[in-house]
This record gives structure tokens, sequence and C-alpha cells, in this order.
């Protein structure tokens, strides 16, 4: 490991951290992942694009390359038959990480993930899940990662066994939850009590992520504020839920008569997706109660990480690329070679 | 006819099977942090050309017929407005480059060199008219020197205008495909008569094909084709929107308004145009049917503009009856982990998740 970055710990104490997920979700779009299994084999299949997708979100303002073995764990490897990839497809996520990293001067962080196995008062389930993070929890440690995120997760029991299992590698621990339409995990712990439990167990960052965009989670990190004293982190879909629809899966689009099945998730959901500045407020409000550590979890896209980035000062190097709409064509105010064509266009701009 | 290919391009618009056009390169560049909007000048082609090419590659892989080299605003006139008019050449002729490796690696897609509205025409000005003659000679000279295999002249939004851009092209000895632009009016800046008449002025005029593109998303382009194939010959009429929910009370991107909208105040003008518009993207599933009702039309050359992702691309693909490569990757929802029915997943998560909308915990 020849990487020497600001820790995750200075970065939290001081500027604060930002991490672009979202990678099945913008891989599925660019036609790389499946939709319904969202097995990361794009990770062996194309390389280049996950790399590719590193660096979008790195030059967009990301601190951290989060390695993308997101659903890469032994049992989605066992669900579309490729158990054998497991081991090469986790070791080449975590390499394409860290040279995008090494790069940007980035942290670089291993990720585990609801197993989707894990069921309680079964022991052997929970021995295999235990198993399931042990490996990849040790294939990253072995790849020099700064840290590892655990995600996504759904039930108590699960998350205080990968919690565990990270500190037992002696590398810092983000940890966050998944708050469903009824913000209780599935073993019945409340995601609030569950986040005071993992403080206490040990975890570095706790927080939320998945599941509720911008609006639906901002509530819940206001009362997770007051219930623990850790870092927060907090990583929302950016869609547009609502009070009625607080998660991405309960969206609906009544309008639209062509969804199979008529629910917009998981592949149907564009028309729901906020705009840039709509995550960047988020950004915001988030700095304003102290949080530290956020980023966008599926549906993110360079526009919204670098919105986010220039919310809280910075000038990430997508700033280069910034709108400009002075220098539009017809909405513009600067710059035409002719004054009259540029105004004449700019009179058509209502018509546009 | 400069080509084998060039050839079998207009062979194409005989047949059953209509040429996929994947197009807004604009915005998805601007998305992913490599163009800006505003001034819209295509730079990425020099600056990040992998970004480019792997952009060029998804629409590939989703099943686009077209390669379309990225010069889309990489005229003279765009570059003069961000002082750089001495990288004009070599990024026209790179992005042909760009796309051509593509091509090389998708030997069945067409290689298509791209001219558009210049912002410089004025009608009757013949000072304007010898500008924009300028702008598109150089800018074809470029391409047909680079192999392109056609020429498509798109987001057009006046009569005049369009005849240059056929007159230009008619000395390449190249098909071209011309998109008109078209506002909210419904009409062109320099016409009184319809769009559809139009259409037949540019095809008598010399065009291959003749259409629509750009400003309008699927639901108000849509009568607009009906009308054209009215006037013109189906198969050589083309179509291809931006992805976006367009109405007929708003029917042009630059036209919708999002009072939903949490910080106005914080957008370019207040308006979802163009750096807003997220909460107005179609489904892939609108832009399969849009595609599927174009065929059925007789349309033979359709696609999409702004807005338009791989995923868009690969359903319009599906929706025309085809599989491509990117069809490996196709949702296949029995295997999600909760709303899934594949025998070998937990049974528990599925029952906690429950059915669909209703009642359901996720």
């Amino acid at each position: 490991m020849t990487r020497s970055v600001r820790s995750l710990h200075d970065r939290l104490e001081a500027e604060g951290v930002i991490c672009a997920e979202g990678y099945l979700f913008e891989l599925e779009r660019r036609g790389y992942v499946q939709a319904g299994p969202f097995v990361p084999e794009v990770v062996l299949d194309h390389p280049e694009v996950v790399q590719g997708l590193h660096r979008e979100f790195a030059h967009a303002g990301s601190d951290v390359v989060l390695a993308f073995t997101y659903y890469g764990h032994r049992e989605k490897m066992r669900l579309v038959g490729k158990e054998h990839l497991l081991e090469p497809l986790n070791r080449e996520a975590l390499k394409l990480a860290t040279q995008v990293a090494e790069e940007f001067g980035s942290l670089v962080a291993g990720n585990v993930c609801n197993t989707n196995h894990w069921s309680p008062g079964d022991l052997q389930s929970q021995r295999d899940v235990r198993a399931m993070y042990e490996e990849q929890i040790s294939w990253a440690a072995e790849a020099g990662v700064d840290f590892i995120v655990s995600e996504t997760n759904d039930y108590f029991g699960e998350t205080e066994t990968a919690l565990e299992v990270i500190k037992a590698h002696g590398l810092p621990a983000v940890v966050t939850l998944s708050a469903h339409r009824d913000p209780v995990l599935w073993d019945g712990v409340p995601v609030i009590e569950a986040a005071k439990r993992l403080e206490q167990a040990g975890a570095d960052v706790v927080g939320l992520n998945c599941m509720r965009g911008p609006a639906t989670m901002l509530s819940l990190v206001h009362e997770l504020r007051l219930a623990v004293s850790c870092h927060i982190a907090a990583l929302p879909v950016p869609y547009r839920t609502d009070a009625a629809h607080p998660t991405f899966q309960s969206l609906e689009d009544p309008g639209c008569g062509c969804i199979p099945g008529e629910r917009p998730f998981p592949t149907a959901l564009d028309p729901f997706t906020c705009n840039r500045y709509e995550v960047g407020a988020f950004a915001t409000d988030c700095w304003d109660l102290g949080l530290r550590y956020i980023g966008v979890c599926c549906g993110g896209a360079p526009h919204h990480v670098r919105a986010m980035a220039q919310a809280w000062g910075r000038q990430p190097e997508a700033s280069r690329y910034d709108p400009d709409m002075t220098r539009h064509a017809f909405f513009g105010t600067s710059g035409s070679s002719n004054t009259d064509v540029t105004e004449r266009n700019r009179a058509r701009a209502t018509e546009l | 006819m400069s080509g084998e290919k060039s050839r079998a391009f207009l062979n194409r618009l005989k047949s059953d099977d209509p040429v996929l056009h994947a197009g807004g390169y604009l915005f998805e560049m601007e998305r992913r942090g490599y163009l800006q909007a505003g001034a819209f000048v295509p730079e990425v082609v020099l600056e990040h050309p992998e970004a480019l090419e792997e952009l060029h590659a998804e629409f590939a892989r989703a099943g686009s017929d077209i390669m379309l080299a990225f010069t889309y605003y990489g005229h003279r006139e765009k570059l003069r407005l961000i002082g750089k008019e001495d990288l004009l050449e070599p990024l026209n002729r790179e992005a042909v480059r760009i796309a051509r490796r593509v091509v090389e690696r998708h030997p069945d897609c067409f290689l298509a060199g791209n001219i558009c509205n210049t912002n410089v025409f004025e009608p009757g000005d013949a000072k304007s008219e010898a500008e924009v003659r300028g702008i598109f000679t150089e800018q074809l000279t470029w391409a047909a020197e680079e192999g392109v295999d056609l020429i498509v002249c798109e987001t057009i939004a006046y009569l005049g205008e369009a005849k240059i851009a056929v007159e230009v092209a008619r000395d390449f000895d190249l098909p071209l495909v011309l998109g008109f632009a078209v506002h909210r009016s419904g009409t062109l800046r320099d016409f009184d008569g319809s769009i559809a008449e139009a259409c037949k002025v540019v095809l008598d005029h010399g065009a291959d094909v003749i259409g629509v593109n750009c400003h309008r998303g699927p639901a108000t382009m849509m009568p607009l084709v009906e009308e054209i194939v009215g006037s013109v010959p189906a198969n050589r009429v083309c179509a291809f929107p931006v992805a976006y929910r367009t109405t007929p009370d708003e029917p042009t991107f630059g036209a919708l308004r999002d009072p939903a909208m949490p910080h106005p105040e914080q957008v370019p003008g207040g308006i979802p145009f163009p750096v807003g518009l997220d909460p107005f993207v179609c489904t892939r599933f609108e832009m399969g049917e849009f595609a599927r009702q174009a065929k059925d039309l007789g349309v033979r050359y359709v696609g999409g503009c702004c807005g338009t992702g791989p995923h868009h691309v690969r359903a319009m693909a599906e929706a025309l009856g085809r599989s491509t490569e990117a069809s490996k990757y196709s949702p296949d929802m029995s295997k999600h982990y909760a709303l899934g029915d594949h025998a070998s997943l937990k049974q528990h998560n599925r029952q906690y998740a429950g059915n669909m909308t209703a009642g359901s915990r996720l």
C-alpha cells in the first residue's frame, strides 16, 4: 500500500466526507448490470466501465472511491450460478477502486451489504452471514482499504454481525441502515435505536442509506442527531419521495400505463429523479445539522455529486464544466459576434 | 454515392427494420460532469475522449445503428463563443475518429457526421446565409474526409437553413437525414406552412430522410409524426424526441414547469430547462412505446435526443423486436431478493416485502 491520504477521521473532523454510491443503478442504466438479480458482474465483464464511473464520481467531488462489491457476496453469486467468481470479483473490484483512489488522492472503501440470507432465529443462516462478511472484509483488508462501508442493512442482527467482523479486522466502520416505510428494521429494532446500539458497539459513523429520497430521509436525520453523538451518515436515493410514498419502492406513477407491474421501482423511476439543486440543498441541510458524511445512493449520478460538493463549498474538478447560462444560444446574455442575432434569438427564447 | 455503407443505409430505409438513432450526447456528457451547460460546446471530444468513446460504446451495445460523431454545436459560431476557434478542425476530425473506433468494434453501425442549428441564420440576410453555408461546408469537408457514411443535420428551426444544409450535403454525395426543431408554436421560424409541408419542401429539395428531433418528448412529437407521414413517404421520415415527459400545455422541454421544484431560486432561470429536467425524464418503456408506434406508422428512422440514456436506447431496440448486446442485462425481476419469485430465494424476505404497492412494506 503506497497511498498516503488524509484519513477518514481527519476529514470527518474538518471538511467532511462525500461518498458517491449508486453504482448498481447507474451501471444498469448504462446497460452493464441486470435489474432484478443486481449482481455486479460488470466488475469482471467490463472493468474499464466501472473505473470510468469511479473517475466520474471522483471528478465530480466524491472523496471516497467505493469498491463495487455491493451485492457481490456469496448469496448473490450463488443466485446467478457464479459462486466460483466470488473471490476474483471482489479482488478485482477492490483493485479497480484503489487504482482510481490513487489517481485522485481519494479514500478507498470496501463494501458489504444486506445478504438477503439472514433469518432471525435461524442460527445456521447467521453463521453463513458471518462467514460471508468475513471473506469479503478479509479481501478488502488485504487490499488495504481505508475503511469499510456496511450498507442497506435490513436486520439489526445482521448489521451487528457486519460491525463485529469489521472491528475484528481493525478497520473503521461506516454503518448505514435501510429505513423502509416503517423505519423499523426487520427484526423489530427501530432504526434510531439501532443506530444508538451500533454507536455503542464501536461504529465510527452510523446513519441511513438507500430507500428514502432527501425529503423523507431528512426528518430521520434530525432524530438521529438527537440520538447519537458519533458522526452520522446520510446517503439518500435522489428520488422525489414524499410522506405518502416515503421510499422509492413505494412510489406510484398512475399516469403512465406502460410500466410492467405498474410499479416504478426499480426500472421506471426516471420521472422521480431529483434535480441537482435539490440534492445540493440536502447537502446544505445536512452540514447545518452537523453531518460530515453524506452521499448519494441508487439513482445518483455525477451531476448530483458535484452539486453536493459545491454545496459544501468545494470546487471539484468537474466545476470546470458548471452550468453557465449566460452563454446559452437563446437564454444567454454574452458573447455573440452579432448582437442583433443574439437579441433576436433571445427574443425567441419564450417560444422554445 | 460515396460508399457501400452509404448505399446500405439507403437500402435499409426500404426494409421493415427501422434505423435506430442514439443521440443526446450533450446532455448525457453534461450529466456525467464533462461538458458545460449553457455554452454546450463538445470540448469533451478533446478533453475527455475516453468518456465520449465509452458513451458511444454504450449506445452501440444498446442497439443504436447510428454512431453519431459528436460535433453537435462543434461549429465555428460556438467555438468562437468560447474563444477556441483554433480547436475547430481538430475537434471535428477527432469526433469522427472516436465514433469510427466504436464502429470498427460494431461494424453493423453506420458512421454519421453531424451538423446542426448554427444560431446565426437570419432569413433574407445574404451575409448570414453565406456564413451558414461556410459553417456547414467546412464541417462536412472534415466529416467526409474522415469517412462518414451519412450526414445527420439536426435541430433546425428555419426552412432556409435546412435548404442550405441540403445544398451543401449534395456536394458531398452523402445521404442526408434532417430533423426540424419544432418549438411551442408548432411551426418553423421562417415558414408559415405546417411542419408536414416544410418536410415535403425539404424532401423535394433533396434530403433523403426528413422529420423532427429535439425539443419535444414522445407525447408531443408523435402527433407531428402522424401528420408528416401523411405528407411524405413514411419510410423517409425521422423522429427522435427528447426523453422528457412533455404535455399538450407544455409541448417542449423548454416549456416544462416544475411546481414541485423545492428550490427554484437556486435553479438557473427558475425553470427545469436545461439543468433541472431530471424529474421529467421518460421511462425506458415510454421510449420503447414511441419506437413501436413510429415503426407501425412506417417511420424508418427513429431514436432519441437530449435526455436519452443507454437504457432508453435498448428499450427502443427491443420494442423494435431486436436483441442487443446489452440485452444480456435486460431486467429479470424474478431474481430480485424481495420482489422476485425465483425458487432459490429466501421466502421470508418476499413475504416481508409483501405484494407490490398495496400494503407492501418496502
